[in-house]
C-alpha cells in the first residue's frame, strides 16, 4: 500500500471556498417564490395558552398566514417524542415558539409577530433539577406516558424524569465500606450553547406533487428524513433532505431541528417554499443547548490509591425537551467509569425536565459531563493520599485485553494504549516540574485529565459508500457523511487516493458540496466521532468491490487469474507479469479491445458497514454497545492571578491514540479547536437565567466564547498510533474527544496551584476569586499585601 | 445593555441626510422629538433591532463635512461628531492624551471602531462606556448646538443616568475638545467572560501642577471621580503609603452596583486592584 499521502498534512478540500466566502451554505439559498417565517415565542417559562389572537398580524401587508400549535398536532423526537412543532396548549420555557408568521419578506414577518396576541395563564415553573424531583413539583410533561420511546430508554410518567439509567458493577456498599478514603462532593455544570457560526436555518418546500423537499443546516440528513417521515406520517421516499455544507454542527444540528415546522408552513402557504432563519438571540433562547448537570458522587480509595468504589447520581437538566438528551443521560451513565478500572460502581443517571431551554447533543455528549466529576475526584484523592496525579491515574487505568468496563465489555487489546497516552501528556507538560511564580500574586499550576469515549449510537448505526471510476481515471467517492469542518470528506478522499495510487486531485468527494438523502448512500448520522470510522470502513469495502470489478476485466485482458491482478499506483497490472500493465482509466467503462469488443462495464463499487454484535444495555447497564474507543489526555499549565481570579493558559498538551493518523493537519486542527472550545466552556461560558427563567445573556457580548486574542499560548498535539484492527487503515475518531478533558485539566491545575477546589463552571474570574475567598482567604490577603509592597520599590513622583 | 435581538430588520423609519449643520439644526428644531441622530450607528441600529427605539426619522451625520474634523495642536484636541474611533488610534494621540488613546483602543473591536464615533460612545450613556471616564479625567468639554442656542459644557455631567443624557432632542453635540496641557495617563479595563469592562480606571496625571484625576467607570450609573486631594496624595512620598490611602478611600467611598457582569463585592475588589495597577503604571519612575 502506498504511503505517500496517509498521515500527511493535507488542507481540507473545501478550505479555499470557505476562506473566500464562496462556499454555499443552506443560509445562502433562496428559491423562487420563497416566503419567510418568523417565530412568536413565549414570555413565560410555564403557562397555559388560553388563546392566540392573530387577527392584527394577518392585517400586516405581506403576511400570507399565521399558524399556531393547534394547526400542527404532531409529536417530534428522536429517542422520545416529547416535542411539539409549535407550543400546543401550554408553553414550557421562555422562548418556546408559540406561533409562526409567514410573509413575503422578512420585514413584514417581523412586524407581524409583534401583533400576535397570546393570552396566557401562568403556571408555576420548575427551574431547578433538584426541585423538579420533589413530589409536589409541577410537571413539565403531563403526557409522558403517551410519547413513543426508542428501545432502551425509561421515562417515568407522573414525574419529571425523562430517562432513568442504572450502571451497576460489584457491591458498591461493600466497596465504600472497605475504602480507606471516601470523598463526597457535588459537582455542577451550567447549560451552555453550541455557538455554531452558522445559525440554524431551514427551507421547507411541500411540493404540489406532495413530495417534501428540505434544505437545512443539518448534520444528519438521513436521520432528519426518517424522523420527519415518522412524525408527519409521510413515506420516506416522498421526503428529500438536502444538507449543504454546514457552518458548524457540534451536535446542535443532529436529529430533527426546524424541518417539520418549515415543511408544514410550506403546505399551509399553498406549497410555496418557506425559509426560517434564527437570529443569534433566537438561537440562544428558542433552540436547544447542552444540558445542565449536577453530579453527587462518593468515591472510595484504598490507602495505596486503588479506586475501590464510585457511587454517582447524575441529575441532568434536560430543559423542556429531552428528545436527544435521554441518550445524553444514558451515555453519561454507561461511560461514568471513564478510563479507569473501578472495582465497584453504582451510577444512577437521570434526565430531568425543567422549564428551561430544551437540550440536545453537544460534542462528546455525556462525557464532558461525566469526566468533570471523575477527573476532579481522582486528583482530590491523590492530594489526600499524598500521591502524584499521574501515578494515581496510572495505577487505576483500564488495561487493554484484561480489564472490563462497568458495562461488562472487555477492553479490546487493540483499543489503544491508555498508559502511553497518560505518560506522553505528563511528559510533554513536564508534570513534576513546578515553575516559580512570576510575581508573588501570580501562581502557576499544572493539571492533567484522561478521557475515553466511544460513539454513542444504536446497535444498527450503519454506513455505506459508493466509488465510481471515471473515463479519465478520476474517481467519485460518495458517502453519507456531510462536511461541517470536521474533515471527514477530505480524509475519505485521501483513503481513496491512497488505495488506487492516484493523486488527490483525481478524487472528488461529492458530499463536500452537500448530501442529498435520496442520492447519497446511507449513513446513520454525522455525529459521535463515527464518520471516518464507519464511512471509512464502508469506503474501503466499496474500493475493494470496485477493484474486484477491474480485476475481473483485467484477468480477461491479461489472461491471468483474477487473483493475480493488482490495482495500485494508478495502474492495473499482473503481479506475476508486471510488464502487463494498463492505465486505470482504460477500465472505466469496461475494457475495449482494439477491435471494439468490450469486457465488463462501468465500474461502480459499493460497500457497507454495520456495527458487529452490538446490543442494547440491560437494566444494570450491561451489554456490548460500542464499536471503538479513543483514549486521550489533556494537560495544561496555567497562571492564576490571585488578585483577580483570572486564569491564563500558558501551555496546553493534547494527546490521543488515534490508531492511525490519516490527515495530520485535520487532527492538529481538531486538537487545537477542541482545546479552545473546551477552554471556552471551562473559563467563560454559561447560559444565565433569572428567577423567572429568562435568559440574561442571549448574545455574544455576554455569552463570551474565546476570541483569537484569548488563544495566546502554545498547544502541543501528539498522536499515538495503536492500530484499531477493524478501523479504516487502523484509524479511530477524535472529533469530540478533543474537548472532553479540557475543563477538568484546568480545574486540576487550579487545585495544584492554590489548593482551591473548583466544583462548578465557568471558572471565570469572579467565581475563582469567590472560591479563593471562601477556601483560601489568606492567599488573597497576602497577594494584596505583596502587591502593595511591590509599590515600595516604585517611587512616587 | 444589549440583550440580543430576535429581529434581523429595524422598524421602518425615514432616513434624513442633511449636508450642513444648519440644515441638521433646522430639522431637529422641527422634528427632534421623533428623530434620532446617527453618527456611526453601532449603538442606534442595535437598539432599533431590539425594538428599544423606534424613531420616525434617523438623521445621519455622514453628509456633514464640518463634523468630520479632527484637530490636534496648540489648542489641544478637537474631535467632531463624525470622527470615528479608529481615527484616534495613532501615535500623536497616544503621546498627547494616553488616557484617551488606551480607552479608545479598549472599545469593542477594530471593525466597530471603524464605524463608531467618540461622541456616539459618550452619548450611548451606558455605565460600561469607555470614552466617557477617560474624557472626564482629561477635563474635556463639549460644544452643544441647537437652532436657538450654542452652549459649551464640561463633558462630566453629560450622562445623567442609564441611557440618559443632558442633551435635549433639538440639540446636537458637535464636538468634544480636550484642553492643551501636559498630561500622562493610562486606562485600565478589567473584563472577563464579557466584552464589557466590569470595572475600569481612567487615570490622567498633570505633572506641571502635581495633580491627577482618577475616574472609576463601569461601577455605577455615573462614574466615580477622585483627585489627589480626595485621597490625600503626597507627591514625593513612597507610592506604597499613597496607595494605602487610595485603597482606604475606595473602601469608604465606592459602592459598586451588582449586575450580570459582576457582583458588587467582586467589583469593589477589582476596582482596588486596577486602581493600584494604574498608579503603578503612571507613577513609576
Amino acid at each position: 500500500m502506498s504511503n505517500r499521502i496517509i498521515g500527511e498534512n493535507v488542507p481540507q478540500l473545501d478550505s479555499w471556498l470557505k476562506v473566500t466566502g464562496t462556499l454555499r451554505y443552506a443560509f445562502d439559498i433562496t428559491l423562487p417564490g420563497m416566503l419567510y417565517a418568523k417565530l412568536v415565542t413565549s414570555k413565560y417559562a410555564h403557562a397555559r395558552i388560553k388563546s392566540v389572537d392573530v387577527s392584527d398580524a394577518l392585517r400586516v401587508p405581506g403576511v400570507v398566514a399565521v399558524v399556531t400549535g393547534a394547526d400542527f398536532p404532531y409529536r417530534l423526537g428522536i429517542y422520545i417524542s416529547d416535542r411539539d412543532v409549535l407550543a400546543n396548549k401550554k408553553v414550557r420555557w421562555v422562548g418556546h415558539p408559540v406561533a409562526a408568521v409567514i410573509a413575503t419578506d422578512l420585514s413584514s414577518a417581523e412586524e407581524a409577530v409583534e401583533k400576535v396576541n397570546v393570552d396566557y395563564e401562568e403556571l408555576e415553573p420548575v427551574l431547578d433539577v433538584e426541585r423538579a424531583l420533589e413530589k409536589d413539583a409541577p410537571l413539565v410533561h403531563e403526557d409522558l406516558d403517551k410519547y413513543s420511546v426508542f428501545p432502551g430508554f425509561k421515562p417515568v410518567p407522573g414525574t419529571n424524569i425523562a430517562n432513568e439509567f442504572l450502571l451497576v458493577k460489584g457491591d458498591i456498599d461493600k466497596g465504600l465500606r472497605e475504602s480507606d478514603l471516601v470523598i463526597e462532593e457535588t459537582f455542577r455544570l451550567p447549560q451552555i450553547s453550541h455557538v455554531t457560526m452558522e445559525v440554524q436555518n431551514a427551507i421547507g418546500y411541500w411540493r404540489p406533487d406532495d413530495i417534501i423537499e428540505i434544505w437545512s443546516s443539518v448534520q444528519s440528513p438521513f436521520a432528519t428524513r426518517y424522523l420527519l417521515s415518522k412524525s408527519l406520517n409521510v413515506p420516506i421516499n416522498r421526503i428529500v433532505v438536502h444538507a449543504p455544507p454546514i457552518g458548524g454542527g457540534f451536535g446542535l444540528k443532529a436529529g430533527l431541528g426546524w424541518e417539520a415546522l418549515v415543511a408544514l408552513l410550506s403546505k399551509k402557504a399553498n406549497n410555496r417554499p418557506v425559509k426560517l432563519v434564527l437570529s443569534r438571540a433566537e438561537q440562544f433562547i428558542s433552540a436547544p443547548s447542552r444540558d445542565g448537570f449536577v453530579a453527587k458522587v462518593k468515591a472510595g480509595f484504598s490507602r495505596d490509591g486503588r479506586f475501590r468504589a464510585y457511587h454517582a447520581e447524575f441529575l441532568m437538566d434536560a430543559g423542556a425537551y429531552a428528545d436527544y438528551t435521554v441518550n445524553v443521560s444514558r451515555t453519561a451513565g454507561y461511560s461514568a467509569d471513564g478510563s479507569y478500572d473501578i472495582e465497584n460502581v453504582f451510577v444512577r443517571s437521570l434526565a430531568i425536565y425543567t422549564n428551561k431551554i430544551p437540550t440536545t447533543a453537544m460534542r462528546g455528549f455525556g462525557h464532558p459531563e461525566n469526566h468533570w466529576p471523575l477527573e476532579l475526584i481522582i486528583d482530590r484523592a491523590a492530594r489526600e493520599l499524598g500521591m502524584d496525579p499521574v501515578e494515581i491515574r496510572r495505577k487505576n487505568l483500564l488495561r487493554p485485553g484484561v480489564s472490563r468496563r462497568a458495562t461488562g465489555e472487555l477492553v479490546r487489546e487493540d483499543e489503544g494504549n491508555p498508559e502511553a497516552v497518560l505518560m506522553t501528556a505528563a511528559e510533554a507538560i513536564q508534570m513534576g516540574k513546578v515553575e516559580l511564580p512570576r510575581e508573588p500574586w501570580i501562581v502557576r499550576g499544572k493539571g492533567i485529565a484522561m478521557l475515553v469515549k466511544a460513539p454513542s449510537q444504536p446497535p444498527n448505526a450503519g454506513a455505506s459508500a459508493v466509488v465510481k471510476l471515471n473515463e479519465d481515471g478520476s474517481l467519485d467517492v460518495i458517502t453519507g457523511t456531510g462536511s461541517m469542518g470536521q474533515g471527514t470528506p477530505t480524509s475519505l478522499a485521501m483513503i481513496a487516493a491512497d488505495a488506487f495510487g492516484v493523486p488527490l486531485e483525481k478524487v472528488k468527494v461529492t458530499q463536500l458540496e452537500g448530501v442529498d438523502s435520496d442520492r447519497n448512500p446511507y449513513t446513520w448520522q454525522t455525529v459521535g466521532s463515527r464518520g471516518l470510522f464507519s464511512d471509512g470502513i464502508a469506503l474501503l469495502r466499496a474500493i475493494e468491490d470496485a477493484k474486484n470489478q477491474i480485476r475481473e476485466m483485467a484477468s480477461v485482458v491479461f489472461r491471468v487469474p483474477k487473483e493475480d491482478v493488482e490495482v495500485a499506483e494508478g495502474y492495473v497490472y499482473s503481479r506475476t507479469h508486471p510488464w502487463m500493465r494498463k492505465e486505470l482509466r482504460e477500465f472505466a467503462n469496461g475494457y475495449m479491445f482494439p477491435d471494439g469488443t468490450t469486457v465488463g462495464g462501468p465500474v461502480v463499487g459499493r460497500g457497507t458497514y454495520a456495527p458487529v454484535l452490538n446490543t442494547f444495555l440491560d437494566e444494570k447497564g450491561h451489554g456490548n454497545n460500542t464499536v471503538f474507543h479513543t483514549f486521550g489526555a489533556t494537560a495544561v499549565e496555567i497562571e492564576l492571578n490571585i488578585l483577580t481570579g483570572e486564569i491564563r493558559i500558558i501551555k496546553a498538551v493534547q494527546v490521543f491514540d488515534v490508531g492511525r493518523a490519516i490527515n495530520l493537519l485535520t487532527l492538529r486542527g481538531q486538537a487545537d479547536g477542541g482545546f479552545i472550545m473546551g477552554m471556552g466552556s471551562a473559563l467563560f461560558e454559561e447560559i444565565r437565567f433569572d428567577e423567572s427563567g429568562w435568559v440574561l445573556n442571549p448574545n455574544l457580548t455576554h455569552y463570551y466564547v474565546p476570541r483569537i486574542s484569548d488563544v495566546n499560548f502554545e498547544i502541543e498535539e501528539r498522536f499515538l498510533e495503536t492500530p484499531q484492527k477493524d478501523g479504516p487503515l487502523g484509524a479511530r475518531g477524535i472529533g469530540e474527544h478533543v474537548m472532553i478533558a479540557v475543563a477538568p485539566a484546568i480545574a486540576n491545575a487550579v487545585l495544584q496551584a492554590t489548593g482551591v477546589k473548583m466544583n462548578y463552571l465557568p471558572m471565570k474570574a469572579e467565581n475563582v476569586w469567590r472560591e479563593l475567598m471562601r477556601q483560601r482567604p489568606e492567599l488573597v490577603a497576602s497577594a494584596m499585601e505583596a502587591y502593595m509592597r511591590s509599590l515600595k520599590e516604585v517611587l512616587a513622583r | 445593555m444589549s440583550f440580543g435581538s430576535s429581529y434581523f430588520t429595524v422598524p421602518k423609519f425615514t432616513h434624513i441626510r442633511p449636508s450642513s449643520i444648519d440644515e441638521l439644526l433646522d430639522f431637529l428644531s422641527e422634528h427632534g422629538e421623533e428623530a434620532k441622530v446617527m453618527a456611526g450607528g453601532v449603538g442606534l441600529v442595535a437598539f432599533m433591532k431590539e425594538r428599544l427605539l423606534r424613531p420616525k426619522y434617523v438623521v445621519s451625520l455622514s453628509g456633514i463635512n464640518e463634523l468630520k474634523t479632527l484637530e490636534l495642536g496648540d489648542k489641544g484636541l478637537s474631535v467632531g461628531a463624525g470622527v470615528h474611533l479608529s481615527e484616534l488610534e495613532n501615535d500623536a494621540i497616544r503621546r498627547a492624551y494616553p488616557t484617551l488613546y488606551f480607552a479608545v483602543r479598549s472599545i469593542a473591536d477594530p471593525i466597530i471602531r471603524n464605524m463608531g464615533t467618540l461622541i456616539g460612545d459618550v452619548l450611548e450613556a451606558l455605565p460600561w462606556g469607555d470614552a466617557y471616564p477617560a474624557l472626564i479625567s482629561l477635563n474635556a468639554r463639549a460644544e452643544i448646538l441647537s437652532r436657538k442656542s450654542r452652549r459649551e459644557v464640561s463633558v462630566n455631567g453629560i450622562v445623567t443616568g442609564f441611557g440618559q443624557t443632558a442633551i435635549s432632542e433639538d440639540e446636537i453635540v458637535t464636538r468634544i475638545t480636550v484642553p492643551q496641557e501636559e498630561v500622562e495617563g493610562t486606562y485600565v479595563k478589567f473584563s472577563n467572560a464579557s466584552e464589557y469592562g466590569l470595572a475600569t480606571v481612567a487615570l490622567s496625571y498633570y505633572p506641571k501642577r502635581e495633580s491627577f484625576t482618577m475616574v472609576i467607570g463601569s461601577v455605577s450609573e455615573s462614574p466615580v471621580i477622585l483627585t489627589e486631594k480626595d485621597v490625600e496624595w503626597k507627591f514625593g512620598e513612597p507610592l506604597e503609603q499613597n496607595a494605602r490611602r487610595l485603597i482606604s478611600y475606595i473602601d469608604r467611598n465606592v459602592s459598586p452596583m451588582s449586575d450580570m457582569l459582576s457582583s458588587s463585592e467582586f467589583r469593589k475588589h477589582v476596582v482596588k486592584v486596577i486602581a493600584l495597577e494604574s498608579i503603578k503604571e503612571v507613577f513609576k519612575q
